[in-house]
C-alpha cells in the first residue's frame, strides 16, 4: 500500500490526543489562583452563553479559557464559533473562483480546479521587468539539468555503484515510484525545495511555537523554490536523497496545503516580488497591452502553478493532514517543552490550534500574534511546598546579625578580624589595605576597610551604609549587618537591624569613650534594638588592650550596662559579655594569649554567636519582603536584595510590590551570596531577579508580598508606641526596616498603662517618656504597613518612640 | 502689595470700607489669598464671554471682553506653582452684558510686565476686624527679604524649597534611590549613580529657581552628602563656565540636619550659620516661636498649651496678656471656616490684645506653620503656668478633632509636590 494512503489513513486526532493528554496533566498543576480565575472564567463564560451553555462541556470552556488567558469575550466568540454555531466545515472548498485568483489557491489544494483559463503568453511574466539593470531576485540561475544517479527512476536496475543507503532507499523508492508513476518527478522536485527552505526557516524561527507561521512562509517559499535563488540551489545537491525519503517528502506537500488556507494568504501576500515592480515602458510595448495588465496580473500565477493540475485525489487528501514528520516534530517540540518547563498558555494554545485548524483566517493570524507574545516566557512556577522542602533539605542553622555601638568603637575592624581569622579574607588583600590605608594615614583602619568598601567611607573613616558578610562555622552560617555607628546614619544602621536576629554590641573599654557612647549612640542603638525587637545581645567590649585587661574596667562597664538593660526590660540571661580586641583578634575567634588577659575563661566571640538561637521563622504566613537594595545583574535588570520576613518565594512565582502595586514574577532566585536555588524562607536574604517590571516601579523600603493576602497600603495608622522622649503632635520620621517616610504624629488619643494596657489618660496634652500610649501617625506618601509591625518614629535626630501598629 | 491711593492708612480704614489694592510682586498673590474671605466683595478686571443675540436674526455671536466684575466670593484658589490666584463667586455688581447672580471666576494672574498694574478692591463682609487688619498690614509690609533656595538632601533625595519671606515652597523633589554598597569593583558604579544623582539634583535647580543673579543657597544634609554637592557644584560651574553658580557655590551655606526629609527644613533654618544671614526674617522669629513652645511643652511647667478649647479656657482666665503671653494661630484657620467660628477665633484675638498679649498669626506653608497645625493650629505660651486644663473637655476635644480634620488638605498639597513645609 502506498506510503501516502497510509499516511492518509493516520488519524490526526490520535497525535491530538498525546497534546491533550499532557495539556490535562499541566492542568492539574495549575496554582490556586489559576484555578480560582479558572472558576470565575468558566461562571462568566456559561453566563454569557445562557441556554447555549449547554452545548458546551466545562472542559472545553476551559480549555479556551486557559487558550485565551482568561478573556471571557473572546473564548464565548470562540465557543460560538466552534462549538454552538459552528461555521460550514472547512474541507468545504472555497468559491472557485477567487476574488483575484490568488496564487494561494494553490493547485494542491483538495477539490479546488484551477479554472481553465486561456493559457497566456510566457510574455506576460516579463510585462514589468525593467530594462536592463535587472534585480537581483528575476535573475534567472542557471541550473544544470538533474540527472537522477543510479537509474532510480528509470527502473533500469543497472545502477552503477550505489551505497547501501542508497540502494534501500532506492528500493524502497522503486515500490513507491510505480504506483503513482507520471507525476511524481516534478512533485518530488518541489518537494525537495519546500523541505529545504522549511529546514532552513526552522533554524531561523527561535522555537516550536513559530512553526504555524513559519510553516505558512516555508511551504510559501517552497513554492516559489523555483524563483527564490538560494533555496533553490541550496536544495538542488540534495534532491535524489529527500526525494528518497518518503517521509520528506510526505511532509513537504501537507505544508502546501497548509499554505492553501486563507490564513497566509496575508502572510504571503508580501512574499510575492512579482507583482510590485512597475511596468517599463519597453516591456510594455514588447509584450503586453496595458488593458491586458490588470487581467494578465490576476491570472498569470495560477497558471504558473497549474503545471500538474491533474493531481489524483487520494494525493491531495493525503496532504490535507499532518505529515509523519508533522506529527514527529510536534512530539519532539512537546517532549523538549516538558524538559525546559514553559508557560503552560504557550503549550496548550499550541494543543488547540491544532484542533481548530479550522478556525478562520482571522482567528489564526490572532493566535499566531499571542504567541509570539509568549515567547519570552519564565520558569514555571513548580508549585512546591516550600516548607516542606526547606525541613527535608535541614540545612545548616542560619542567622544574620547586626553589630551596632557607638561611632568608632571598632565595629568594622571587630568584623574584618572576624573575617581575617576565620580565613573568609585573606591576610594579602588585608595586607593590600593596610597599604591603602597607610597612605592616608589610616594605618589601623584596615581591617575596617574589609567591610568599608565604599570610596567616602574609607575618605571618612566612618561606616555609612550597612555592610553585608557572610561567613560559615561548622555549625551555622552567619551573615554580617555591620551598621553604622554616626548619628546621622542611624537610619541605616535601624536598616540593618531590622534584618537581624541578634545583635553584637561594640563598646569601647577606653577611659571616657565608654561614657560618651553611653550618652550618645551607645545608648541610641540600644533603644533601637530594644523597639525592633532584637533581645539577644552579645556586648563586645571592645579596646580593652589599651586599658591592660584591667578586669575592673570591664565588670565596672558590665554593671554599668546591665544595669541599663535590665530598666529597659531586656531579658538578662539572653545577655552575653565578652572582652575582646578587635585589632589584636583577642577573643574573637582566637583566645587571648596576653597573659593579662587570662582571668577571663568564657566563651569566645565566635563561640557566643553560635551559641545563640536565631529568631522563629515564620515559614507558613504569606510572604512579606522589604527590599533593601535594588540594581540590575545579568538574570534581570531588575534584581531585588532583601531578606523574608516571612513566608517563603520560589521559583516562577508572582509577587506583589508596594506602594507601586506592580507584579512581577520570580525569575531566578540567588541566596549566600550567589547560590542560585528554587526557593527561599523566611529569614533568608535572597536576591531576586524580577521579570514583567521595570525599575521605576521598585525602590529600597518598597514591600514585596504575595499578591493573594497584599500588605494595605496606608497613609494613616493607630499605634501603640512607647515614648523614648516626650512628645506631642509633631512632625517625625517614620522608619520600618528600609523603609523610611516622612510624617506627623495628628493625635494622641490615651495614655495607656504599661502593664495591663488599660487607658488611664484619654488625649493627653502630651506623652511624657516612658509612657505607653496609643497615639495616631500620618504619613506623607502612602507606606504598605501591616498590624503587628514595629515601627520607629524619630525627630531631630533622636528617637521620639516606638512600637507596634495596631 | 500697596494701597492705590496713596494717603490710605490700614487704621484710618472704615470697617466697611472697600479698599483697592495693586498687586506689585507674586508674593502678593498669596497675601490677597489670606485677605479674601467667603462672602467678601471683590472688584477686579476680567475677561467674560458672552452670549450676543441679534434680535432680528436670532444668530448668537460669542464675544469676550475685558469688564470690571464685581463678585460675591464664594471659594478662592491659590495656584504657587503658577502664580495664580482665582476667586470664584456671584455677580453681585450689574455691567454691561451680565446679569445680576450669574456665576464668574475672577482669575488674578501674575504676569512680569510692566504697561499693566494688577489691581482688585476689596470690601469684607463683616467689616475690617482685627484679623483682617493684621492680614492687611502684613501684606502692605515692603520689607520682603529675597528669597533663598535651600535644598534638603540625603543620599539619593533631595529636595528644593524655596524659602521666601513668608512661604516655603517645595519646588522639586529629586529621589534616585540610594547607591548600593558594592565591592570595590563596584565603586565605579556607585560613583556613576552618586554623579547622576548631583547631575539630575542641579538639573531640578535650574529649573525651578531663576539662576541669574546670585542667590543665597543652603545645602543641608546628614554626613558628607551637603558637602560633596557643593564640590560638585563648583566643579559643574567652572565646566560650564557659569560665574553665577560659581559664586553662589562658593558662598553656600552648609548646614547638618538629622535626615534629608523636608521637616527637618526647621533644623536648618535655626542653624546658626543661616540665622546669621536670614536674621530678620519673619519665618525665622516663628520657627524660634515654636521652639520656645515646643522647649516649654518639654518641661511641663503649665504655661504651654495648644488645642482650641483648652486655648479659649486659659484665654478666658485672662491668663494670655501682658508679660509674656502669645497666642499663636495659624493662618490657614481663619480662611478655611465658617463665618461664626471665624468671629470665634477673631473674638479670640480680640481678647488676648486686649489683655496686653502678643498674637502671632503663623503661615502653614511654613515649616513652624506646620508645627503649630500638627498641634491643631491654636496654641498659648501662658503668662503665669495653669495645670489641669485639659481635664473636663475631652469629648468636646474628641468632637472637635473630629470635624476639625486640620491637616488633610494641607498633605496632599505637598504630596503634589507643588508647596509648602
Amino acid at each position: 500500500m502506498s506510503r501516502h494512503r497510509n499516511v492518509k489513513n493516520l488519524d490526526i486526532e490520535d497525535g491530538l490526543d498525546d497534546y491533550d493528554y499532557s495539556a490535562e496533566e499541566e492542568e492539574d498543576d495549575l496554582s490556586p489562583e489559576d484555578r480560582a480565575m479558572m472558576a470565575r472564567g468558566v461562571a462568566e463564560v456559561q453566563a454569557a452563553l445562557g441556554v447555549e451553555a449547554g452545548k458546551v462541556t466545562v472542559a472545553q470552556i476551559e480549555e479556551s479559557l486557559w487558550y485565551y488567558y482568561y478573556d471571557v469575550e473572546k473564548t464565548v466568540n470562540y465557543l460560538i464559533k466552534k462549538y454552538i454555531n459552528p461555521p460550514a466545515p472547512k474541507k468545504k472548498p472555497p468559491p472557485p473562483q477567487q476574488p483575484n485568483g490568488e496564487f494561494a489557491t494553490s493547485v494542491f489544494a483538495p477539490g479546488m480546479p484551477i479554472s481553465p483559463q486561456p493559457r497566456q503568453s510566457l510574455a506576460s511574466l516579463f510585462w514589468d521587468m525593467p530594462w536592463g539593470n535587472i534585480p537581483k531576485h528575476r535573475e534567472t540561475t542557471f541550473i544544470p539539468p538533474h540527472v537522477p544517479r543510479g537509474g532510480l527512476l528509470g527502473g533500469s536496475g543497472a545502477a552503477p555503484k550505489m551505497s547501501k543507503l542508497q540502494a534501500l532507499a532506492a528500493a524502497r523508492k522503486k515500490k513507491a515510484e510505480e504506483k503513482k508513476a507520471g507525476e511524481k518527478k516534478a512533485e518530488e522536485r518541489a518537494a525537495a525545495d519546500v523541505e529545504q527552505a522549511q529546514s532552513k526557516l526552522k533554524e531561523l524561527s527561535v522555537n516550536e511555537t513559530t512553526t504555524t507561521s513559519s510553516r505558512g512562509t516555508a511551504s510559501m517559499a517552497g513554492a516559489f523554490g523555483r524563483r527564490l535563488k538560494t533555496a533553490q540551489s541550496a536544495a538542488q545537491g540534495r534532491v535524489p536523497l529527500a526525494a528518497n525519503e518518503p517521509g520528506l517528502t510526505g511532509s513537504s506537500i501537507p505544508s502546501l496545503s497548509t499554505s492553501a488556507t486563507p490564513s497566509t494568504l496575508s502572510l504571503s501576500e508580501d512574499n510575492r516580488p512579482i507583482d510590485k515592480a512597475p511596468q517599463s515602458s519597453f516591456a510594455q510595448t514588447l509584450f503586453a497591452s496595458p488593458l491586458e495588465k490588470d487581467s494578465s496580473r490576476k491570472r498569470k500565477l495560477p497558471e504558473y502553478f497549474a503545471l500538474y493540475p491533474d493531481l489524483p485525489q487520494s494525493v491531495i487528501d493525503a496532504f490535507s493532514k499532518p505529515s509523519p514528520d508533522d506529527i514527529v516534530l510536534q512530539a519532539q517540540a512537546k517532549a523538549g517543552k516538558k524538559n525546559a518547563a514553559p508557560a503552560q498558555p504557550k503549550k496548550k494554545s499550541t494543543a488547540t490550534a491544532l484542533s481548530t485548524k479550522q478556525a478562520s483566517a482571522a482567528q489564526v493570524t490572532d493566535k499566531v500574534s499571542e504567541l509570539k507574545i509568549s515567547d519570552a516566557v519564565l520558569p514555571k512556577s513548580r508549585n512546591l511546598d516550600v516548607p516542606a522542602e526547606y525541613t527535608k533539605s535541614q540545612q545548616k542553622k542560619s542567622a544574620s546579625f547586626v553589630v551596632v555601638g557607638h561611632v568608632d568603637s571598632g565595629k568594622s575592624t571587630m568584623m574584618g578580624r572576624l573575617l581575617l581569622d576565620l580565613k573568609i579574607v585573606n591576610e594579602r588583600a588585608v595586607d593590600k589595605l593596610r597599604k591603602e590605608a597607610e597612605i592616608i594615614g589610616k594605618g589601623s583602619f584596615a581591617l575596617a576597610w574589609v567591610m568599608d568598601s565604599r570610596e567616602d567611607e574609607r575618605a571618612h573613616g566612618v561606616t555609612i551604609d550597612i555592610a553585608m558578610n557572610r561567613f560559615e562555622t561548622e555549625r551555622m552560617s552567619f551573615l554580617i549587618l555591620d551598621a553604622p555607628g554616626h548619628r546621622d546614619y542611624i537610619p541605616n544602621m535601624i536598616a540593618g537591624a531590622s534584618q537581624a536576629d541578634f545583635a553584637i554590641l561594640v563598646i569601647d573599654a577606653k577611659e571616657g569613650n565608654f561614657e560618651a557612647g553611653l550618652r550618645g549612640q551607645t545608648y541610641e542603638h540600644i533603644i533601637l534594638l530594644r523597639s525592633m525587637g532584637v533581645f539577644r545581645l552579645i556586648v563586645a567590649i571592645n579596646k580593652l588592650d589599651m586599658v591592660n585587661w584591667s578586669r575592673e574596667r570591664f565588670e565596672e562597664i558590665k554593671d554599668q550596662i546591665t544595669g541599663f538593660f535590665k530598666r529597659l526590660g531586656f531579658q538578662l540571661d539572653k545577655i552575653a559579655f565578652v572582652p575582646v580586641s578587635a585589632l589584636k583578634g583577642d577573643n574573637i575567634v582566637n583566645r587571648s594569649t596576653d597573659p593579662a588577659a587570662s582571668w577571663y575563661a568564657g566563651r569566645t566571640l565566635i563561640q557566643e554567636l553560635e551559641a545563640s538561637d536565631p529568631k522563629p521563622r515564620e515559614l507558613r504566613k504569606p510572604l512579606r519582603m522589604i527590599i533593601s537594595e535594588v540594581y540590575s545583574t545579568m538574570q534581570s535588570p531588575v534584581t531585588i536584595l532583601g531578606r523574608l520576613e516571612q513566608g517563603c518565594v520560589q521559583v516562577g512565582e508572582k509577587l506583589l510590590l508596594l506602594p507601586a502595586n506592580q507584579m512581577a514574577y520570580v525569575k531566578a532566585i540567588n541566596t549566600n551570596g550567589g547560590e542560585p536555588v528554587d526557593w527561599a524562607v523566611a529569614g533568608q536574604h535572597a536576591e531576586i531577579a524580577l521579570d514583567g517590571i521595570i525599575q521605576e516601579y521598585v525602590s529600597i523600603g518598597d514591600v514585596v508580598c504575595d499578591p493573594n493576602h497584599p500588605v494595605k497600603v496606608m497613609k494613616e495608622f493607630t499605634m501603640k508606641a512607647l515614648a523614648w522622649d516626650m512628645f506631642w503632635p509633631m512632625p517625625v520620621d517614620v522608619h520600618r526596616g528600609r523603609l523610611h517616610a516622612s510624617g506627623k504624629v495628628t493625635k494622641l488619643v490615651a495614655v495607656l498603662d504599661r502593664a495591663t494596657g488599660a487607658v488611664t489618660k484619654k488625649f493627653p496634652q502630651a506623652i511624657r517618656k516612658g509612657q505607653v500610649a496609643r497615639i495616631k501617625v500620618e504619613v506623607q506618601d502612602t507606606v504598605p504597613l501591616e498590624a503587628g509591625q514595629r515601627v520607629v518614629l524619630r525627630r531631630g535626630g533622636e528617637t521620639v518612640a516606638a512600637g507596634l501598629l495596631e | 502689595m500697596r494701597f492705590a491711593n496713596k494717603r490710605q492708612t490700614v487704621s484710618g480704614l472704615e470697617a466697611e470700607e472697600g479698599v483697592k489694592l495693586l498687586i506689585d510682586d507674586p508674593e502678593d498673590l498669596w497675601h490677597a489669598h489670606n485677605l479674601i474671605n467667603e462672602g467678601d466683595l471683590v472688584d477686579a478686571p476680567t475677561l467674560r464671554t458672552s452670549r450676543v443675540e441679534a434680535p432680528s436674526t436670532h444668530n448668537v455671536v460669542y464675544k469676550t471682553e475685558y469688564l470690571n466684575l464685581t463678585v460675591k466670593v464664594k471659594s478662592v484658589f491659590y495656584d504657587p506653582a503658577v502664580s495664580e490666584l482665582k476667586v470664584s463667586g456671584f455677580i453681585a455688581r450689574d455691567a454691561e452684558g451680565t446679569v445680576l447672580g450669574q456665576h464668574h471666576t475672577l482669575t488674578i494672574k501674575w504676569e512680569n510686565r510692566k504697561d499693566r498694574q494688577l489691581y482688585f478692591t476689596l470690601w469684607k463682609e463683616d467689616g475690617w476686624d482685627t484679623v483682617a487688619r493684621e492680614a492687611l498690614s502684613e501684606a502692605l509690609n515692603p520689607d520682603r527679604p529675597e528669597s533663598m533656595i535651600a535644598i534638603v538632601m540625603q543620599e539619593g533625595l533631595s529636595n528644593i524649597c524655596l524659602v521666601t519671606g513668608h512661604r516655603t515652597i517645595l519646588r522639586q523633589r529629586v529621589n534616585t534611590g540610594r547607591a548600593r554598597k558594592a565591592d570595590e569593583l563596584m565603586n565605579k558604579k556607585v560613583r556613576n549613580k552618586v554623579q547622576s544623582f548631583y547631575e539630575q539634583t542641579l538639573l531640578a535647580l535650574r529649573a525651578s529657581a531663576d539662576l541669574s543673579m546670585p542667590r543665597t543657597l543652603i545645602l543641608a544634609s546628614p554626613g558628607f552628602v551637603a558637602h560633596s554637592f557643593r564640590e560638585y557644584l563648583a566643579q559643574a560651574a567652572i565646566k560650564q563656565e557659569d560665574k553665577v553658580l560659581q559664586k553662589m557655590a562658593n558662598e553656600a551655606i552648609i548646614v547638618h540636619t538629622s535626615t534629608g526629609q523636608v521637616h527637618n527644613l526647621n533644623e536648618v533654618l535655626m542653624s546658626p550659620e543661616v540665622e546669621k544671614t536670614v536674621r530678620n526674617c519673619k519665618f525665622a522669629a516663628a520657627s524660634s516661636i515654636m521652639d520656645r513652645f515646643y522647649e516649654m511643652m518639654r518641661k511641663e511647667d503649665g504655661r504651654a498649651w495648644y488645642g482650641f478649647n483648652t486655648v479659649s479656657k486659659a484665654v478666658s482666665e485672662g491668663a494670655v496678656g501682658r508679660g509674656g503671653g502669645i497666642l499663636l494661630m495659624n493662618i490657614a484657620l481663619f480662611r478655611a471656616v465658617d463665618l461664626p467660628t471665624r468671629k470665634k477665633y477673631v473674638a479670640l484675638v480680640d481678647k488676648v490684645k486686649a489683655d496686653g498679649g502678643e498674637v502671632r498669626l503663623l503661615s502653614n506653608e511654613h515649616e513652624s506653620g506646620q508645627r503649630l497645625d500638627a498641634l491643631g493650629g491654636v496654641a498659648a505660651i501662658l503668662t503665669y503656668p495653669m495645670f489641669e486644663l485639659d481635664l473636663e473637655e475631652n469629648e468636646e476635644e474628641k468632637t472637635k478633632a473630629h470635624d476639625g480634620k486640620p491637616n488633610t488638605e494641607e498633605w496632599e498639597e505637598s504630596a503634589e509636590g507643588t508647596t509648602i513645609i
